[in-house]
C-alpha cells in the first residue's frame, strides 16, 4: 500500500512534468524585447519564491497544523503523545 | 464619477435578466463547463443534504443552514458575473439585430425582379437596391455605384461610397442605400452573414474557450484537485492526532466545515469571473467598433509584438501638402508662389488646394477670379504628368505655366527651347532625399522654382509609437514609396522599420519572416490583395470599407475603417490578458487569509484542554469571535468578493503604456499584496458584523 503510494507520488508527478518539458521544447523561441517577461531579475526571483511558498504553504499547512503544529502547542500545555 | 461608471456597466434591465440567467445557469450541464464553480455547486448540494437531514433528525443547525445558503450564493454570484457580461453583449447585439428584421429583397430572376424575404436569399443570388432600400444581405456590388448609410453597424452618420469593382465593392446586410441604384451579388448564406456571426459571437452562443483560457482552467483545476486532496486527507490527520493525544473533544470537523474549507481554498474568484473577463474583452472591442471573429484573436492581439502599419492614413495624413516655395536663381519666392497658385487654381486634388492655401498664407495672394482673364486650363494627364494653365495677359503676351515632376517639366522646358538650371536639379534631389515630393514650376521656357510637397506625419503618432516600443511592440511602416522617401518618413514618425515599394507579396513574405523568428504579427488591410497577408497575420484587422475577401481573411473587422485602430486593438488585448492575470493573482493570494481564519477554527473547540485554552487558537491571529463565525465569515467573504470584482472584470484593469516588467511589478503590488491583505480586513469586518447582529 505504501509502496503503491510512493510509486504514484513519484511517477504521477514526473510524467506530467516531462510532458510539459516536451511541449516547451517544441515551442518557438520568442526574441527578447521590453515586452518580454524577464526571468533574470530580482522581481522574478521574488515572484517565484513567493509563489512556491504560498502554493506550497497552502498545500501543506492544514496537515501540518493538525499534525506537528498542534503537537507542539499541546506539548507546551503538557500533553504528550 | 464612480456611480456613473457603474450605471454604464449595467443597466437595470441587464441586471434583472442576468439575475434570472444566473439561476438558469445552475443547470449542471452548463455548470460543468467551469470546473471550479462546479465543485462549489457539488459542495453546496452536499451541505444542503446535510442541513436537511439535520432537520429531519430533529436538530436544526443554524450554522450549517447559513453555510449552505452562502455556498449557493457563491455559485449564483459566479453565474451572475457571466450572465451580466453576456447581457451587455446581447444588448449591443439586439440593437444591431433590429436593423435586419423583416427586410424585403428585390431578387433578380431571369432579369425580372421578384420580392422575397431577406432570409430566403442564398449565396450567389442577385438583388437590386434603389435609394431608400435596406441592403438585404452581405454581398459585393457587381453593377453601379451608390452612397450607403452604414450607421446601423458603424454608428458613423456620413454615408460611404460603394461601387462595383475595386476595393470598395463590399456591402453589409442591414445598411441602407441613400442614393442611386446598385446590383448586388449575395456572398453569404442566411444565418451566416457577417452580422449573424457577430451577434452569435457576442451572445456567447458560439463562444469557444481560447487557448489561454483553457490553459488557465487546467491550472485552476490542478489547484482544485490539490486542495481537494488536502481537504480529503484532513480527517485522517485529525483522527490520528485526536486519538494519539487522548484529548476528548466534541467533534466539529463536520462535512459542511470541510466543504467550506475546500470552497475557500479553491480559486473561486477567478473561476467565477473567468468567462466574464473573456466576454467583456469582446464587448470592449465592440464598443470601439471592432468586431473580433474569435476570442482567440483578441488574446493574440495582446501578445502581438510586431505591427505592420500602412503609411497612408495611419502614419501620415492621407495627402501630401505644400509646405515651402523654393525659388530658382533669379526669381523671388513671391513670383514662384504666384505662378504656382495660378497653375493650381483648377487643380482640385488635395495637393493642388494645399498650394493655393500656402500661397495665400505666405504672401497673401488671393485666388483670382479666373473668368475675368483669358485662360485655358491644362488638366493633369498620366502621359504629360503635369498640369497648369495658358493665360493671355491684357497686352497679348501668352503665359503658359506648368507644374509637375522634374522630368516632365524638363521635357516641357526643352520643347520650349529653354534650359533646366542645375541648382533646381540640386533642390529636387535634396528634397527627394528628405522624403518629400518636389514639384517643379515653370513658365514658358523658364523654371521658376520648386514646391516642397510633404507627407504630413500625424500629430502625436510619434509618442504613440514610443509607447508601443516601451511595451515591446515593433512597428513596421508599409509604403509604396521609394526607399529614400520611406526612410525619411520612417525617421520622422519614429517607426522601427519600414518596407518600401511594398507589393502585397512583400507584406506576406515579411509576415512569414517575422513569424519564423517567433514574433506575433498584427496588420491592417482593406484590399483583396491584402487578403493573403491578413490571413497569415496573427491579428488581421480588415477595414469595413474593404473587400469581402479581405474581411473574410482577417480575424477582426474595424467598422470605422480607421487604420489607427490596430493600436487600440492591441491595447484592449493586453488589457484583457492583464485583467485575467491580476484576478488570478488576487484569487490565490486571498487563500492565505482564509487559512488563518479557518484552520484555527477547525480545531479550536477540538483541542480545548481542561484549562479552557485552545492550542491551535494561537493561530487565530485575527481574533475571530468563534470557530463558526470564522468559517462563516470566510465563506461569506469568498462569495462577496466575486460580486465586488465584477465591475473590475467587466471594465478591465487600468491600462498603462509601460514596459511589461513595470506593469508586472505594479500589478503584483496591487493585486498580489492587496490580495493578501484585503481578506484579513474583510473577514474580520464580516465576523464583527455577524456577531453584532447575532447571526452566530
Amino acid at each position: 500500500m505504501i509502496g503503491f503510494g510512493m510509486l504514484i507520488g513519484r511517477f504521477g508527478v514526473i510524467v506530467p512534468v516531462m510532458a510539459i518539458a516536451g511541449s516547451m521544447a517544441k515551442k518557438k523561441i520568442t526574441p527578447v524585447s521590453s515586452g518580454t517577461f524577464r526571468t533574470d531579475n530580482w522581481l522574478f526571483v521574488m515572484l517565484l519564491i513567493s509563489v512556491i511558498l504560498i502554493v506550497g504553504g497552502l498545500t501543506f499547512f492544514p496537515p501540518l497544523a493538525l499534525g506537528p503544529i498542534v503537537e507542539h502547542f499541546l506539548m507546551n500545555l503538557g500533553v504528550t503523545f | 464619477m464612480e456611480k456613473r461608471n457603474m450605471n454604464q456597466l449595467f443597466t437595470k434591465q441587464i441586471a434583472v435578466q442576468a439575475l434570472k440567467d444566473s439561476f438558469i445557469k445552475l443547470n449542471p450541464g452548463v455548470l460543468v463547463k467551469n470546473p471550479v464553480i462546479f465543485i462549489v455547486g457539488i459542495g453546496a448540494l452536499m451541505t444542503t443534504v446535510v442541513a436537511f437531514t439535520d432537520v429531519l433528525n430533529g436538530h436544526f443547525s443554524n450554522f450549517n443552514f447559513q453555510i449552505t445558503i452562502w455556498l449557493w450564493f457563491t455559485v449564483l454570484f459566479a453565474n451572475f458575473a457571466e450572465a451580466i457580461a453576456e447581457g451587455r453583449g446581447k444588448a449591443q447585439a439586439d440593437s444591431l439585430r433590429k436593423s435586419r428584421t423583416q427586410t424585403k429583397a428585390r431578387k433578380l430572376i431571369n432579369n425580372k425582379e421578384e420580392i422575397v424575404l431577406a432570409n430566403d436569399l442564398r449565396k450567389g443570388d442577385i438583388v437590386i437596391c434603389d435609394a431608400g432600400d435596406v441592403i438585404p444581405a452581405d454581398g459585393d456590388v457587381i453593377n453601379g455605384i451608390a452612397s450607403v448609410d452604414e450607421s446601423a453597424i458603424t454608428g458613423e452618420s456620413a454615408p460611404v461610397i460603394r461601387e462595383s469593382g475595386g476595393d470598395r465593392c463590399a456591402v453589409t446586410g442591414g445598411t441602407k442605400v441613400i442614393s442611386d441604384r446598385i446590383t448586388i451579388k449575395v456572398t453569404s448564406e442566411p444565418g451566416f452573414t457577417f452580422l449573424d456571426r457577430m451577434i452569435a459571437l457576442v451572445e456567447g452562443a458560439k463562444r469557444q474557450k481560447t487557448p489561454n483560457e483553457i490553459a488557465l482552467i487546467i491550472l485552476l483545476s490542478g489547484l482544485t484537485i490539490i486542495f481537494l486532496l488536502v481537504v480529503v486527507a484532513l480527517p485522517a490527520y485529525f483522527g490520528y492526532s485526536l486519538k494519539a493525544s487522548g484529548v476528548s473533544a466534541n467533534h466539529n470537523l463536520t462535512l459542511p466545515v470541510l466543504i467550506s474549507l475546500l470552497v475557500c481554498l479553491i480559486p473561486t474568484t477567478i473561476g467565477g469571473l473567468l468567462s466574464a473577463i473573456g466576454i467583456s474583452g469582446m464587448d470592449r472591442l465592440l464598443r470601439k467598433n471592432v468586431i473580433a471573429t474569435s476570442g482567440k484573436a483578441i488574446e493574440a492581439a495582446g501578445d502581438t509584438d510586431v505591427l505592420l502599419l500602412d503609411k497612408t492614413g495611419t502614419i501620415t495624413l492621407g495627402n501630401r501638402m505644400a509646405t515651402e516655395f523654393i525659388p530658382a536663381e533669379g526669381f523671388t519666392k513671391e513670383q514662384l508662389a504666384d505662378a504656382a497658385q495660378l497653375a493650381s487654381l483648377a487643380d482640385e486634388t488635395p495637393e493642388g488646394r494645399s498650394i493655393v492655401i500656402l500661397a495665400k498664407e505666405q504672401f497673401n495672394i488671393r485666388a483670382r477670379e479666373m473668368q475675368a482673364l483669358d485662360t485655358e486650363f491644362v488638366p493633369f494627364t498620366a502621359q504629360t504628368s503635369m498640369s497648369g494653365l495658358d493665360l493671355k495677359n491684357p497686352d497679348g503676351q501668352l503665359r503658359s505655366i506648368r507644374k509637375g515632376s522634374s522630368s516632365a517639366i524638363r521635357k516641357f522646358i526643352e520643347n520650349n527651347n529653354g534650359f533646366f538650371p542645375e541648382n533646381v536639379e540640386e533642390i529636387v534631389s535634396e528634397l527627394s532625399r528628405q522624403g518629400a515630393t518636389p514639384l517643379v514650376v515653370a513658365e514658358n521656357n523658364q523654371v521658376l522654382g520648386v514646391i516642397h510637397l510633404k507627407d504630413i506625419v500625424k500629430g502625436g503618432i510619434k509618442q504613440r509609437f514610443a509607447q508601443l516600443r516601451m511595451m515591446g511592440i515593433r512597428t513596421i511602416m508599409i509604403t509604396g514609396d521609394n526607399p529614400q522617401t520611406a526612410a525619411a518618413i520612417a525617421a520622422e514618425a519614429g517607426v522601427d522599420d519600414f518596407l518600401a515599394e511594398a507589393k502585397p507579396e512583400d507584406k506576406l513574405h515579411r509576415i512569414r519572416e517575422e513569424q519564423a523568428n517567433g514574433h506575433l504579427v498584427g496588420m491592417i488591410g482593406d484590399g483583396t490583395n491584402d487578403a493573403p497577408a491578413l490571413a497569415q497575420a496573427d491579428v488581421g484587422l480588415a477595414m469595413n470599407t474593404g473587400t469581402q475577401a479581405a474581411r473574410e481573411a482577417g480575424n477582426m473587422v474595424d467598422l470605422d475603417s480607421n487604420p489607427t485602430k490596430l493600436i487600440e486593438v492591441v491595447e484592449t488585448g493586453k488589457q484583457l490578458l492583464m485583467t485575467r492575470g491580476a484576478l488570478t493573482t488576487f484569487s490565490i493570494a486571498n487563500d492565505v487569509a482564509k487559512y488563518f481564519a479557518i484552520i484555527p477554527a477547525i480545531a479550536t473547540s477540538l483541542y480545548v484542554t481542561a484549562s479552557g485554552i485552545s492550542p491551535l487558537g494561537l493561530l487565530n491571529i485575527m481574533k475571530l469571535h468563534s470557530p463558526e463565525s470564522a468559517i462563516l465569515s470566510a465563506v461569506i467573504f469568498n462569495a462577496l468578493i466575486i460580486v465586488a470584482l465584477i465591475p473590475l472584470a467587466l471594465r478591465g484593469v487600468k491600462y498603462r503604456p509601460i514596459s511589461a516588467n513595470r506593469v508586472l511589478a505594479l500589478n503584483i503590488v496591487i493585486y498580489g499584496i492587496g490580495g493578501i491583505i484585503i481578506p484579513f480586513i474583510g473577514i474580520k469586518l464580516i465576523d464583527m458584523l455577524l456577531v453584532s447582529i447575532h447571526m452566530i
